[in-house]
């Protein structure tokens, strides 16, 4: 395949077509959605007295209904090329961390069919799909010493959401971490500059609009969280279940990519814990998790990548099956269950072979 | 590319800048925890702030001093929530379909008559839709010791922050009120003296001017004023208030959006069992007062209704 711009351009097509598809006859959501919230914040602005935590993600509400068009078409629209950005943003970090151009390919379509990408254009009312694509842009860019960009790129994403300051952060951790000391300290500033202004939007709306968290479980930091409301709500079993979907075969090709990754990626992965722990305590963890993707698919790709490349494909596809079912939502696919034990058998027998051949271990060369 | 140097220094400089954050966040954080008791919102109010006023919403907004605020009672026994339990009595809501009245308490302990128009100035963007003035006892140029106008924030912002008073432990609702007017207070010489009569035309006639311009000034902006006049705590107030009922009779009495209603009998001060200092309301007191004011404020808000 051509890892050429040309071809990068055709894939981004290929991917936002896929998507397009997808979110065309996905099912409308069955449950109470933020629709309602995004359409008033985008229409109004400012709603005075706001106690729902949505409301302080103005951003994308704020351009989306500023545009003409059906509310609901634009933020397909926009959940279908964030994603398809965000998989060509994880290819993207792929090259930078030092994996092929194959494998980068890979990591690409494991990214646009992945669980948060196909979920988001189910249930498309979110900035989520805005975040997939900030976690693997600011990364690179901060990978290649582009702070400037990042610091602006995270300032603005983060009146979208929170989650948009993370990679500052985890770079700051990183550098500390590989004692790269001058750019942990630029990332830091980097990193409370942006969540300076995230902070800065909470309390304007707060003190001036009377805007509030509304009793959210998010905001009950001393009580658990919004993960310890999740849990008491789907148990131990539906917990499990729902983490497991969200990265399915990818957590079984995890440790053997982690086996042949280059020190500053493992490091890399040490470094978004932290985050991840707190994004997972503060958010609804399933979905959290996925914020990830940007770490967690180059690694398990790296458990992939020696594999005949129809093998490869072959893993892809059931994997996008599974994900269609479980993140989609499609009623006419099967059920999740065979696809998910066929991804990760799949992974399994990869994971066998990467064990066995030991292929050799990535080298990350930076700036 | 920033020097190292410049880097720390920046940093340093968003330290502070976070602590002013945590300052404000603290802030907000402080009154939410006072405003169910005996303090404030963070617009400087009693009660739970709401600034929207939906299209079905009616507001009534009271207006007064330490009487109005109820010094000595926690919000939730107070005249404010009284009065609101009273208006959305069933029998009432079946009148008033869909309609939700609110009530939302601008008094400040300690505040005269002259500063009421200038406290419905500056909350005018809550929208009220009947004005009731609950006049106190003290001098109409009293103004609130540690009142919220001596905050620049407050003035030019609309946020009272509270978090130094309550720090210092001088947060204006925590200073025990200053009393009764000593010109209201009963002289067994003067009482009955012409020249001492507590009158409009006599040294009441700032009070009562003030109290004119405040009914004037909701009348104009199209609001129902309802002057409700506390329980007499003396002979002498007794006398001024009904020269004041004359004196707004004459003025307003014409405008169907004028009320003027005394408390009077309904509430006696004597009574330990509403009062426990002869002045100051308890949960009980202010129960009888909503309860004698609540069909006067209840009319304003369906004439006001009506009117649209």
């Amino acid at each position: 395949m051509n890892a050429g711009p040309g071809g990068g351009l055709r894939r981004f097509v290929a991917i936002a077509i896929v998507l397009a598809a997808v979110a065309a006859i996905a099912p409308k959501p069955w449950y109470g959605t933020d629709r309602g919230t995004y359409e008033t914040v985008g229409r109004q602005l400012v709603i005075p007295d706001c106690s729902e935590l949505h409301c302080f993600r103005v951003l994308i509400a704020w351009t989306l209904e500023s545009l003409p068009g059906p509310s609901l078409l634009k933020w397909k629209a926009y959940a279908v090329l964030a994603n398809a950005g965000a998989a060509m943003a994880v290819g993207s970090l792929c090259l930078v961390l030092g994996l092929s151009p194959q494998a980068s390919i890979y990591a690409t379509w494991l990214a646009a069919v992945g669980f948060g990408s196909f979920y988001t254009v189910f249930d498309c009312y979110t900035s989520d799909p805005l975040m997939f694509l900030l976690g693997p842009l600011l990364t690179a860019e901060l990978l290649r010493d582009r702070r400037g960009r990042s610091t602006g790129l995270g300032a603005v994403g983060v009146l979208a959401k929170e989650f948009a300051a993370a990679p500052l952060w985890i770079h700051t951790l990183w550098s500390a971490l590989r004692r790269n000391w001058d750019a942990a300290l630029r990332s830091l500033l980097a990193a409370s500059t942006v969540t300076m202004v995230w902070l800065a939007l909470h309390i304007w709306l707060v003190v001036s609009h009377n805007y509030s968290y509304g009793g959210s479980a998010s905001a009950n930091l001393a009580g658990g969280g919004f993960v310890a409301r999740w849990y008491s709500l789907v148990g131990p079993r539906g917990a499990a279940s729902a983490l497991f979907v969200e990265f399915g075969a990818l957590y079984v090709l995890v440790p053997f990519g982690l086996l042949r990754a280059s020190r500053e990626l493992r490091l890399l992965a040490v470094a978004a814990i932290p985050a991840a722990v707190a994004l997972a305590y503060v958010q609804q963890p399933d979905r959290a998790l996925w914020n990830f993707h940007f770490l967690v698919i180059p690694i398990a790709v790296l458990a992939l990548d020696h594999l005949p490349a129809w093998c490869v494909w072959l893993f892809i596809a059931i994997f996008a099956l599974a994900n269609l079912r479980v993140g989609a939502q499609l009623p006419s696919v099967p059920p999740a269950l065979m696809s998910l034990a066929l991804s990760t058998l799949m992974a399994g027998a990869a994971a066998a072979v990467t064990m066995f051949k030991r292929p050799p271990a990535l080298v990350t060369t930076l700036a | 590319m920033l020097t190292r140097r410049a880097v720390v220094l920046a940093l340093v400089v968003e330290g502070f800048v976070y602590l002013g954050m945590g300052i404000v966040v603290a802030d907000v954080r402080a009154h939410k925890h006072v405003e169910e008791e005996h303090g404030v919102n963070a617009r400087g109010f009693r009660g739970t702030l709401t600034i929207h006023k939906t299209p079905a919403e009616r507001r009534v907004a009271i207006v007064g001093g330490t009487a109005a605020y109820g010094y000595a009672v926690d919000w939730g026994t107070s005249l404010g929530p009284a009065l609101q339990n009273r208006l959305e009595q069933g029998w009432r809501r079946k009148h008033r379909v869909g309609e939700v009245i609110t009530v939302i308490n601008l008094a400040e302990p300690g505040a005269g008559a002259a500063s009421y128009a200038g406290t419905l100035r500056h909350y005018s963007y809550l929208a009220p839709d009947v004005v009731c003035i609950y006049d106190g006892y003290a001098a109409p140029e009293s103004t609130a010791p540690l009142g919220r106008d001596r905050s620049f924030v407050f003035r030019k912002a609309g946020y009272l922050p509270i978090l130094d008073d309550l720090l210092r432990e001088r947060a204006s609702w925590s200073v025990p009120p200053a009393g009764v007017d000593p010109e209201l207070q009963d002289r067994n010489d003067a009482v009955n003296d012409a020249a001492h009569n507590p009158s409009c035309e006599g040294p009441s006639a700032a009070y009562c001017a003030a109290m004119e311009e405040t009914v004037s000034w909701g009348l104009t902006q199209g609001m129902s004023v309802v002057v409700a006049v506390p329980p007499y705590v003396s002979a002498r107030h007794r006398l001024q208030q009904e020269s004041l009922a004359a004196a707004l009779a004459r003025r307003f009495g014409s405008s169907p959006r004028f009320q003027y209603v005394a408390v009077d009998g309904s509430v006696d001060l004597a009574n330990r069992g509403l009062t426990s200092d002869g002045v100051n309301l308890n949960a009980s007191g202010y129960e009888a007062v909503a309860d004698r004011i609540v069909d006067p404020i209840f009319d304003a808000v369906h004439q006001m209704t009506s009117a649209r």
